[in-house]
């Protein structure tokens, strides 16, 4: 039993009970807020909760359902998003001290699908320095700690929400993946990540890091509340220049359909370079659950992948220096140090190298679609290719040898990033040193149904959360 | 390249001047020097770059095309 009955929840649980009325929102709410405040302390995951306004907002959910009637999917969700998401008169301050005390001017689109769905916004979450980072440490507001262990890192950037939806505190919560940023943190806390297409969730109301990256989508402890999430996000948003303008379809149809039949396609190449034999170990087993679900597996070979890590690098290096070139200019020392020399390496590439990237990109991904996705349907592979170390080891400030792990960390999303096809993360296990591993499923465009199903078919296989992290609501404070 | 030397000195004059050590300066040009590298070994076609959202129509397109 949780240490408060009305968190622990999946995401689907919570608004099933919500609309049963067998639970008051508000009750949820002011348990969820508190929460917040303490395992948000404990693991450094708050950037700052918004208590007066998700009650007002829970009390008002109450005295509509009071009246009878049938409400939203998300009808009073108690959830909390990664500290680049706008609200409206809401600080939006993105773990920098360039835009601290800025109150944002208008809603991201992300949110106001979910407010459509009927979810509470409760809080803000801590994230890596403008999202620039995969570790999860921030000079200016700290590392967020693992709910599994809390001398080990988060992954990042959305290093916030991994934590806060794997101790229990919220059932989901929104991150962005810009090079892995949801994926990662997703995996290194034993979550499911989904990245969407690119285009397929507005962006508008997100602070940027690269326009041709930036990827908003969900962190939840289930693949069906991660169905539930994206069916409230997607969408045609006309303030996003990168938005897909495209019909959203039924996730959850389908999604029981198991992985029979499915053509499963492993890259070795890049993907699994260097792997940790545990992780390895863990992989195997994943994809021995996929074969018994009566999916095919085989190898595959992406032409020209080895460019596509360093060319993801490149373009964020550019257009993240080319977005903060004003503050760079006037506000550098500003900047955490690690941030600095990430976003001052851009401003010294020679455009034409942007130029061609943005070329060879079209190409590799035409090519990689008309190949490789004519022969299977989806994409298997690792997260991080090594066990999650500790927040002290992985700080490269104080450990400039990890600079090459910190490299290494992206060689599985990054490529997904410049392909710019779904992707969703599902953990598969332990490591040697009792911390999750995962493994990432890639579809084609727009095929996020595809990506439910089959990760599903792997959930309903294995019980990955019969364990509970150390630091969680179900352990107690 | 002229206009990448020019642009270079510039935000190298820029940073310097706000206080950053040179030093670090220094190793950000030489990164992204080589991080350009990555890009040396790419087939020249004369096509043009696709642009951010552009790139999103091409994946709507290959979505709505039978595969």
């Amino acid at each position: 039993m949780s240490s408060a009955p009305e968190l622990g929840l999946t995401l689907e649980e919570s608004c099933a009970g919500i609309a049963g009325r067998e639970v008051s929102v508000a009750a949820l709410a002011r348990a969820t807020l508190h929460a917040l405040e303490t395992f948000g302390s404990e693991l450094n995951a708050v950037a700052r909760t918004e208590a007066e306004q998700g009650m007002a907002a829970a009390s008002d959910c109450d005295d509509r359902l009071s009246g009878g009637g049938d409400v939203p999917a998300l009808f009073g969700a108690p959830l909390a998003h990664k500290d680049i998401y706008e609200r409206q008169g809401w600080l939006c301050e993105a773990g920098s001290r360039i835009m601290s005390g800025r109150v944002a001017e208008r809603t991201a689109a992300a949110c106001a699908g979910l407010d459509e769905a009927g979810a509470l916004d409760l809080a803000r979450l801590n994230t890596v320095e403008f999202a620039l980072g995969t570790t999860g440490h921030n000079s200016i507001t700290g590392a967020v700690k693992n709910p599994w262990n809390p001398a080990h890192i988060t992954g990042g950037s959305s290093s916030g929400s991994g934590a806060m939806v794997a101790a229990g505190v919220v059932p989901a919560a929104l991150g962005t993946d810009t090079g892995g940023s949801i994926r990662l943190p997703a995996a290194a806390c034993g979550l499911v990540g989904l990245k969407p297409t690119l285009g397929r969730v507005g962006r508008s109301g997100i602070v940027p890091l690269s326009h041709s990256l930036d990827t908003a989508g969900p962190l939840t402890r289930t693949v069906r509340d991660a169905a539930l999430m994206l069916q409230a996000l997607a969408g045609f948003d006309a303030e996003d220049a990168g938005s897909a303008d495209l019909p959203v379809p039924d996730y959850m149809s389908g999604i029981e359909d198991g992985a029979s039949g499915l053509r499963i396609g492993i890259p070795r190449e890049v993907f699994f370079d260097n792997l940790d034999e545990s992780v390895a170990t863990s992989l195997d087993a994943a994809g021995s659950v996929f074969t018994g679900a009566g999916a095919s597996l085989s190898d595959v070979t992406i032409e020209q992948i080895a460019y596509a890590n360093r060319l993801t690098t490149l373009i964020i290096a550019v257009e993240g220096a080319s977005l903060h070139s004003r503050w760079l200019a006037e506000r550098s020392g500003d900047y955490g140090p690690q941030t600095l020399g990430r976003l001052m390496t851009g401003l010294f590439v020679p455009a034409d190298a942007y130029v061609r990237t943005l070329e060879f990109r079209r190409r590799f991904m035409q090519n990689t679609l008309s190949t490789v996705f004519r022969e299977v349907d989806l994409l298997f592979t690792p997260v991080w290719p090594y066990e999650i170390p500790t927040i002290e080891a992985s700080d490269v400030g104080g450990n400039p040898g990890f600079t090459d792990m910190i490299v290494a960390s992206g060689q599985c999303t990054r490529p997904v990033n410049f392909l710019g096809f779904p992707a969703i993360t599902v953990p598969c296990g332990f490591s040697s040193n009792g911390l999750p591993v995962a493994f990432q499923l890639v579809a084609r465009p727009f095929e996020e149904a595809l990506l439910l199903r089959a990760a599903r078919a792997f959930e309903r296989e294995i019980d990955f959360w019969s364990a509970k992290p150390q630091v969680s609501v179900w352990r107690g404070n | 390249m002229g206009s990448n030397d020019s642009s270079a000195k510039s935000w190298r004059d820029k940073l310097q001047e706000q206080g950053v050590d040179a030093a670090r300066v220094g190793d950000a040009e030489t990164a992204g020097t080589k991080m350009a590298t990555a890009a040396e070994g790419l087939d020249f076609t004369p096509e043009a770059p696709i642009a951010p959202g552009k790139f999103v129509q091409l994946l709507v397109r290959s979505a709505r095309e039978p595969s």
